[in-house]
């Protein structure tokens, strides 16, 4: 990919998502109030995109072939019991991170 | 309690304690990957979404085209749509400043071989975090499961658009019983 193609990639994708930002302002900010059906969505995906991204991250996880995605599974896991207790994004993943990093280029 | 500027600043300090972390994991990476400073500058100024930064390196090295970009882009940064209506009332009148307000609304909890996991980390926390924060764990499940599902049938690189699709639909026919128990959990208050 050259230069430009770059620039050009990364106008695309600011642009896109500036244009995600505005829009529920420019279609919904008016005066009107927002549809029933709208405002059930709003409240329901965002749990289930969050679901969608956790997937997407491990999407190239080859559980059939070793290491079976271990490092996947204990560093995820280190994630959550360490947010479960004590709920402090930074240590989360850092903690999390710091694992992986570690079974990936050292263990296996 | 009256909110200062002193007050709002103490709030967003874990914040950006997370984003100094990320932001240099983001440039270490681009820098990897061969792209510098200016790089790791410009999008961050310009697209201002961290995990859609870490994306877009992987479709700036992988030699994605236009509309894929356009597309992932899409599906990745979709939920800022639903950030936006969720602050509609409250950015009504803030004026001069409300263009910036919309611009940098962001997931907010943020809150070399390895690094990208701290991506995956970062959407574990969310997930995380949003569990705890719901008795209702259909609508979390509901988009897990498809997207599962999806993956296994569409392979990697296209399942993301029939998961989105899928999970748009089963929420949309979940809507009864979903108000159902909102009307059931305020009868029993």
């Amino acid at each position: 990919m050259t230069e430009f193609q770059g620039i050009l990639m990364v106008a695309v994708i600011a642009g896109v998502t500036a244009f995600l930002r505005f829009i529920p302002f420019l279609v919904f900010g008016g005066k009107k109030k927002t549809p029933p059906y709208i405002t059930y969505l709003s409240g329901v995906l965002p749990y289930a995109i969050m679901g969608m991204l956790v997937v997407y991250c491990l999407k190239n996880v080859n559980l059939l072939a070793p290491p079976h995605g271990i490092c996947e599974l204990l560093g995820g896991g280190i994630v959550v019991l360490l947010h479960l207790w004590r709920r402090n994004t930074l240590l989360s993943i850092a903690g999390g991170t710091v694992i992986y990093m570690f079974l990936v280029q050292v263990v296996f | 309690m009256k909110i200062t500027g002193k007050y709002a600043f103490r709030q967003s300090l874990p914040v950006m304690a997370g984003y100094l972390v990320l932001g240099m994991g983001f440039g270490v990476l681009l820098e990897t990957k061969g792209y510098g400073v200016f790089w790791a500058l410009a999008m961050s100024l310009f697209i201002y979404a961290g995990s859609m930064q870490y994306v877009a390196i992987d479709l700036l090295t992988g030699g994605a085209s236009l509309i894929s970009a356009a597309l992932m882009t899409l599906m990745v940064n979709a939920r800022h749509l639903f950030y936006g209506i969720s602050m509609i009332e409250r950015y009504r009148d803030t004026g001069a400043a409300k263009p910036y307000l919309i611009f940098s609304l962001t997931d907010e909890t943020y809150n070399t071989e390895g690094i990208e996991f701290a991506m995956t980390a970062l959407f574990l926390v969310v997930f995380t975090e949003q569990w705890k924060s719901t008795k209702n764990h259909i609508s979390a499940v509901t988009g897990v499961a498809a997207s599962v599902v999806c993956l296994v049938i569409f392979g990697p690189d296209r399942f993301v658009i029939p998961a989105m699709a899928a999970i748009t639909v089963l929420l949309t026919l979940m809507r009864g019983c979903f108000e159902k128990k909102e009307k059931a959990g305020q009868k029993n208050d």
